[in-house]
């Protein structure tokens, strides 16, 4: 040997014994059942596992709520199967247009998928959906900056954002008391879902804004040239559709609906 | 989709943390600020068929195997075997592979077919693990013709195919002879060998690949030989963390997030280990399987599927973690580093807490250079007889005289790989080869460089001081050796549980 091992350095001789450790750990486990501690940083519980959802708890504006909403508004419901097969709870993240996009979110869903916005993250452990919005848009732009709570929640729960873009609910409060012959038409539209995983926040963020962004304008413009746009922008693949000025974006809001038939007389 | 992992701070509220050394579990309280980085959950697996149809039909940077595959031709799936999950999967997801390989193959009519084991160093594999691994189907389908080798890094047969660095490399005959080789294998970690290399070629390659000079360049260069030579499809299942059965479920758990069931079989199985040190460790960590979600599955390209299973990997298991700390604390457990052997050797243990954990990291390391490691291991001296007798001799002769890499390679490292009985193991006993021991000590001394301590909390104190290391009693007396040289309010980084915790440090 020619390294000198220090003086201290013995091997361990001694035999492990049996010992009895079942009375002190069953006395600790009982008390910690009793005085639970959870530390102050610790994400939430997983929320217990749901059902996937299939075609028939996709929005299909069947529902009670929905035909109560279509009283006074027409409702439209774009790409809603988009849905299908995703596990609750879910992050809906909308563009705020206007004081009742969530009213007209939280009826035109189904009670299952029905979103809440009061304090989402013990929602989200609890198994229930909730809703972000955007913050209100800036300027001419249709939709305003989301923050990254989405995507910090999403990322929290380890579940997937939904993007939902609600078209037509611009001044819709002050729209309803008017005395309108037609009822207002509102559009809920819906994305792929957005996984965070493996992304930054701030990656999310950007996903999401974007998504957001062509669902409020793929009925403005024709998907493709949403596609060619976001494909080809010039500024880092951000959407640059030109904003619209306000009376255009409630003109063509108020814009009458074409009747399902046409009537000779009136 | 899983939880993913996250950095708790314990703060008051925080209940002692689960920790494990060898075959002993305790609950440890961590000081305030300590930084616990808790892996993704572990989920249980899901039906993969779907996944591998997918990366068969519509793979990346190359046909479909379908495509590729005609009646003549000379087809072997080499199954990749240097590296594995530990604790070992309940469900062989390779054996899942190649039944969807071997079904592809039989659709086009291929008649020559063989399966090569790619073991690399390690053991290989006798009939009882093919059957195991790969399933009655593959083993009666195959073993009785003798079309089930295992690739032995010593064969007479090798077949040069190129030279790196002006030394030839030798490929396994049946792979280098082949019309097209599907490389089928499964990641559970971060590494970024390749497989071919390590696990098909010749001792001479492999001694480069692992020696004490070895380089990216040296690797990189024997790669692109073996790959040119090769004509490969790549079928990559990419894993999860391990959740572990319903005696250890616990384990898999979060400590706050304990029912009173799991509480009470954390109490169960402390008792088991205490009351019957040998026998119960055994029953309970001996043997032990895990369950492993399959997160994806990937086929295409060799190279491509290699760097591609890495970034899904990492994207599913890697854990964000502000800024480097003074001191990473991490458990060393018996199941997860020596197959079969509920303790492990200490030669196992350091190369565990030192490249395993340690070095598992993205971008920077989690702890900063002339930081301290502080791991949870008895360091008890056990070998198995059979599988690591270069290990027990390694550590009971070699050790005593060097820890230096390159004077072990010098003066020991040759004749252990020329010892006949070490030879015979390898061939006939289903032993590790004898120079698997030697790369391993290499890359532990390499990992041990950065740090200027490493401390083995509850360590025999000779096994610690021959690897060169300090031994502790308990973890405040390890903080406080570690207080000499990262001062009285180290950043403490404590790796949990017991899949791997990997920091993508920012």
């Amino acid at each position: 040997m020619s390294r000198t091992l220090p003086s201290w350095a013995q091997p361990r001789h001694d035999k492990r014994r049996p010992k009895v450790t079942w009375p002190a750990d069953a006395v600790a486990a009982l008390l910690a059942s009793v005085r639970p501690m959870a530390p102050a940083g610790a994400p939430p519980r997983r929320a217990p596992a749901l059902p996937a959802l299939n075609l028939r708890s996709a929005p299909s504006g069947r529902h009670l709520l929905f035909r109560a909403l279509s009283l006074r508004l027409d409702v439209e419901l774009v790409a809603a199967d988009s849905l299908a097969g995703l596990q609750p709870p879910l992050v809906f993240a909308a563009n705020e247009q206007g004081a009742l996009d969530y009213q007209v979110l939280q009826w035109a869903l189904p009670p299952v998928l029905r979103p809440t916005m009061i304090a989402p993250s013990r929602a989200l452990a609890r198994g229930r959906n909730v809703v972000v919005f955007a913050d209100e848009p800036v300027g001419h732009r249709l939709v305003g900056e989301f923050s990254t709570i989405p995507a910090d929640l999403a990322n929290q729960h380890g579940v997937p954002i939904v993007p939902v873009g609600v078209v037509g609910t611009f001044k819709l409060k002050d729209i309803l008391k008017l005395a309108l012959r037609s009822r207002p038409k509102v559009s809920v539209r819906f994305g792929a879902p957005i996984h965070c995983r493996g992304r930054s926040l701030a990656e999310t963020t950007a996903e999401l804004q974007t998504r957001v962004e062509e669902l409020v304008q793929e009925g403005d413009l024709s998907w493709w040239t949403v596609q060619r746009r976001h494909r080809g922008a010039g500024d880092g693949g951000r959407l640059t559709a030109d904003a619209a000025p306000r009376w255009r974006r409630l003109w063509e809001q108020a814009a009458p609906v074409k009747p399902a038939r046409t009537r000779i007389w009136r | 989709m899983s939880r993913p992992g996250f950095v708790l701070e314990v703060d008051d509220k925080t209940p002692p943390l689960l920790t494990m050394a060898g075959s002993d579990l305790r609950l440890e309280r961590f000081g305030q600020g300590t930084r616990v980085v808790y892996p993704a959950d572990a989920e249980s697996s899901t039906a993969p068929v779907g996944l591998i149809d997918a990366a068969l039909t519509a793979p990346t940077g190359s046909a479909p195997l379908a495509g590729r595959l005609a009646a003549d031709t000379r087809l072997t799936i080499a199954v990749i075997d240097t590296d594995r999950p530990m604790p070992r999967a309940e469900l062989e997801i390779r054996r899942t592979l190649v039944e969807q390989v071997l079904e592809t193959a039989a659709r086009a009519g291929v008649d020559d077919v063989e399966i090569v084991i790619a073991t690399g160093l390690r053991q290989q594999w006798n009939a009882a693990r093919v059957t195991e691994v790969l399933g009655d189907r593959v083993a009666t389908s195959f073993l009785p013709d003798g079309l089930v080798t295992s690739h032995d890094v010593t064969a007479p047969d090798l077949v040069t195919i190129g030279e790196a660095g002006g030394l030839p490399i030798k490929l396994n005959r049946r792979v280098a002879t082949s019309d097209l080789v599907v490389v089928v294998s499964n990641r559970a970690d971060a590494g970024t060998r390749c497989p071919l290399s390590w696990g098909l070629t010749d001792v001479e390659t492999v001694r480069r690949l692992g020696g004490p000079d070895a380089s990216a360049a040296v690797e990189d260069e024997i790669e692109a030989v073996v790959r040119d030579a090769v004509d490969t499809y790549a079928l990559v299942a990419v894993l999860g963390q391990p959740l572990l059965g319903r005696s250890l479920r616990f384990a898999s758990k979060r400590e706050w997030e304990w029912t009173l069931g799991d509480r009470l079989a954390f109490a169960g199985a402390r008792q088991i280990v205490a009351a019957m040190p040998r026998q119960g460790a055994q029953y309970l960590h001996g043997s032990l399987r895990a369950d492993y979600a399959v997160v994806d599955v990937l086929g295409g390209d060799f190279t491509q599927i290699h760097a591609d299973s890495l970034a899904v990997w990492l994207a599913a298991n890697a854990v964000e973690i502000s800024g480097q700390s003074d001191v990473l604390v991490t458990p060393v457990w018996g199941a997860a580093i020596d197959e079969g052997d509920p303790v492990g050797s200490p030669l196992s243990a350091a190369h565990h807490a030192l490249v395993t954990s340690a070095g598992a990291h993205v971008g920077k390391p989690v702890v900063r250079d002339g930081g301290v490691l502080i791991a949870f291991h008895p360091l008890r001296r056990r070998f198995s007889n059979r599988r690591q007798s270069a290990a027990a001799d390694f550590f009971a002769t070699v050790l005593p005289s060097t820890t230096d890499p390159a004077e072990i390679a010098a003066t020991y490292e040759a004749r252990a790989i020329d010892d006949e009985w070490y030879l015979d193991l390898y061939r006939k006993q289903f032993a590790e080869h004898p120079l698997r021991v030697f790369h391993e000590w290499y890359a532990t001394a390499r990992a041990a460089e950065r740090f200027s301590d490493v401390i083995w909390v509850g360590g025999d104190r000779r096994s610690a001081a021959l690897l060169g290391h300090r031994a502790a009693t308990t973890y405040a007396d390890a903080l406080e050796i570690a207080s000499n040289t990262v001062g009285q309010h180290p950043g403490i980084t404590v790796l949990h549980g017991p899949g791997q915790a990997v920091g993508d440090v920012r």
